[in-house]
C-alpha cells in the first residue's frame, strides 16, 4: 500500500491534470462534453480525505472550481443549441432517409415556389402588329442584292507596288542579317561598340532606320545592349549566333529617344 | 505585328500551303512581305471613292 506521502503526491498530481483539463476546454474553446464530470468527481472525492494542509484544500477547491466552470460551459451549449432551431447534419440526413418517396415530394411541393412569368397584349398592339405586317414588302423584294458594278481588272507590276511601298522589295530579315554582320565587323577588342556610334548615319532619317533595325537585333538576340547608367553610356555586343527568347534570363524595355536635335548635336560632336 | 514577325507568318503560310493542291486567300492593309513569285497578288486600292483593282503580271 503507497504511503501517505505518495498517496498526496499522485493526488496532487491528478488535481493538476484535472485543472489543466479544464482550463485548456475554457480558453481553447474546445467541445466541454469532452470533460468526463462523474469521472473527474470520483477521483476529487477519492483524494479529498487525504488534505490536511491549506494549500492542498485550495488545490482541491481550485479543481472544483475549474470543473464547475465546464458544466457552465456544458449548460451553455445545450441552451444555444435547443433555442436557436439548430439542428445536427447526421440528425437531419437520418430524417430524409428514413422519409419515403411520396412524403419527400409533398414536403418538396410545399417549399417549391416557381417563378412564373406572364405576358399579355392588348388589342391595340395586336392591331399595330398586324398593320406592320400588313404593310411589309414582299420577300424578293425585301432581299434585293446589293447593287454592284462590274470593274476591269487593271495590270500592274512588282516593281510599281514596291514604288508604291504597297510590296516590300526586300525581306526584312535580309536587313537584319546585313546589319548584324555590320555591327560583327565594326566591335573593338573588347566585342563591344558604343551605341550612338554605331547607328549614327550621314542622314536623320537613316539614323532612325539603323536604330530601328538595331532594335530587332536586341529584340530576337542578335546582339545585347548593355547600359551603363552611371557613364551613360550604351554598348551594343553582337552575339556568334542568335540566341533564342525564351533563354534571356531577364527581358526589359528599353525607350531610347532619338530626336533631330539630339543626332545633330551627335553628328557635329563627331565630326568635330 | 512587327516587320520580323509579319514576314515570318507570311513563309509560314506560304510554306504551309505549298505542294498541298489548295489556294490560300490572305487579305491584309499592311505592306505584303511575300517574296515568292507563285504567290498571286491582287490590290484593291480605293481610289477618288472608286475601287481600283489591280493584279500583278
Amino acid at each position: 500500500m503507497a504511503s501517505k506521502k505518495q498517496r498526496k503526491k499522485l493526488g496532487s498530481e491528478h488535481l493538476m491534470r484535472i485543472i489543466d483539463l479544464c482550463e485548456s476546454v475554457e480558453e481553447r474553446g474546445l467541445d466541454p462534453f469532452l470533460v468526463e464530470v462523474d469521472d473527474v468527481l470520483a477521483v476529487v472525492r477519492e483524494y479529498f480525505p487525504d488534505w490536511e494542509l491549506p494549500e492542498e484544500l485550495c488545490l482541491d477547491a481550485e479543481a472544483v472550481h475549474k470543473l464547475a466552470s465546464v458544466i457552465k460551459l456544458q449548460s451553455d451549449w445545450i441552451k444555444r443549441r435547443s433555442t436557436s432551431l439548430y439542428t445536427d447534419p447526421f440528425l437531419l440526413e437520418e430524417k430524409i432517409r428514413k422519409l419515403g418517396g411520396e412524403k419527400l415530394g409533398t414536403m418538396f411541393l410545399r417549399c417549391w415556389h416557381p417563378i412564373v412569368e406572364l405576358e399579355q397584349i392588348s388589342s391595340h398592339s395586336l392591331a399595330e402588329a398586324i398593320k406592320y405586317w400588313q404593310e411589309l414588302l414582299p420577300l424578293r423584294e425585301r432581299w434585293l442584292d446589293f447593287p454592284t458594278q462590274e470593274r476591269a481588272i487593271g495590270a500592274t507590276t512588282r516593281e510599281e507596288l514596291i514604288g508604291q511601298r504597297i510590296l516590300v522589295g526586300k525581306a526584312f530579315s535580309e536587313d537584319l542579317h546585313v546589319l548584324w554582320e555590320e555591327l560583327k565587323h565594326r566591335v573593338d577588342e573588347e566585342g563591344k561598340i558604343r551605341y550612338w556610334e554605331f547607328v549614327e548615319a550621314d542622314t536623320y532619317a537613316e539614323t532612325i532606320k539603323r536604330a530601328f533595325i538595331t532594335s530587332f537585333l536586341v529584340t530576337y538576340g542578335y546582339a545585347n545592349l548593355e547600359v551603363h547608367r552611371l557613364e551613360e553610356e550604351m554598348y551594343l555586343k553582337p552575339f556568334d549566333e542568335p540566341v533564342p527568347f525564351l533563354e534571356k534570363r531577364q527581358v526589359t524595355s528599353l525607350p531610347v529617344s532619338i530626336s533631330f536635335d539630339e543626332w545633330k548635336k551627335l553628328r557635329e560632336a563627331n565630326q568635330g | 505585328m512587327d516587320p520580323k514577325n509579319r514576314e515570318m507568318i507570311a513563309d509560314i503560310l506560304v510554306s504551309s500551303v505549298r505542294g498541298t493542291g489548295t489556294q490560300y486567300l490572305a487579305i491584309t492593309p499592311s505592306q505584303i512581305t511575300f517574296s515568292e513569285s507563285d504567290v498571286h497578288i491582287v490590290t484593291v486600292q480605293n481610289i477618288e471613292g472608286t475601287s481600283a483593282v489591280s493584279e500583278v503580271t
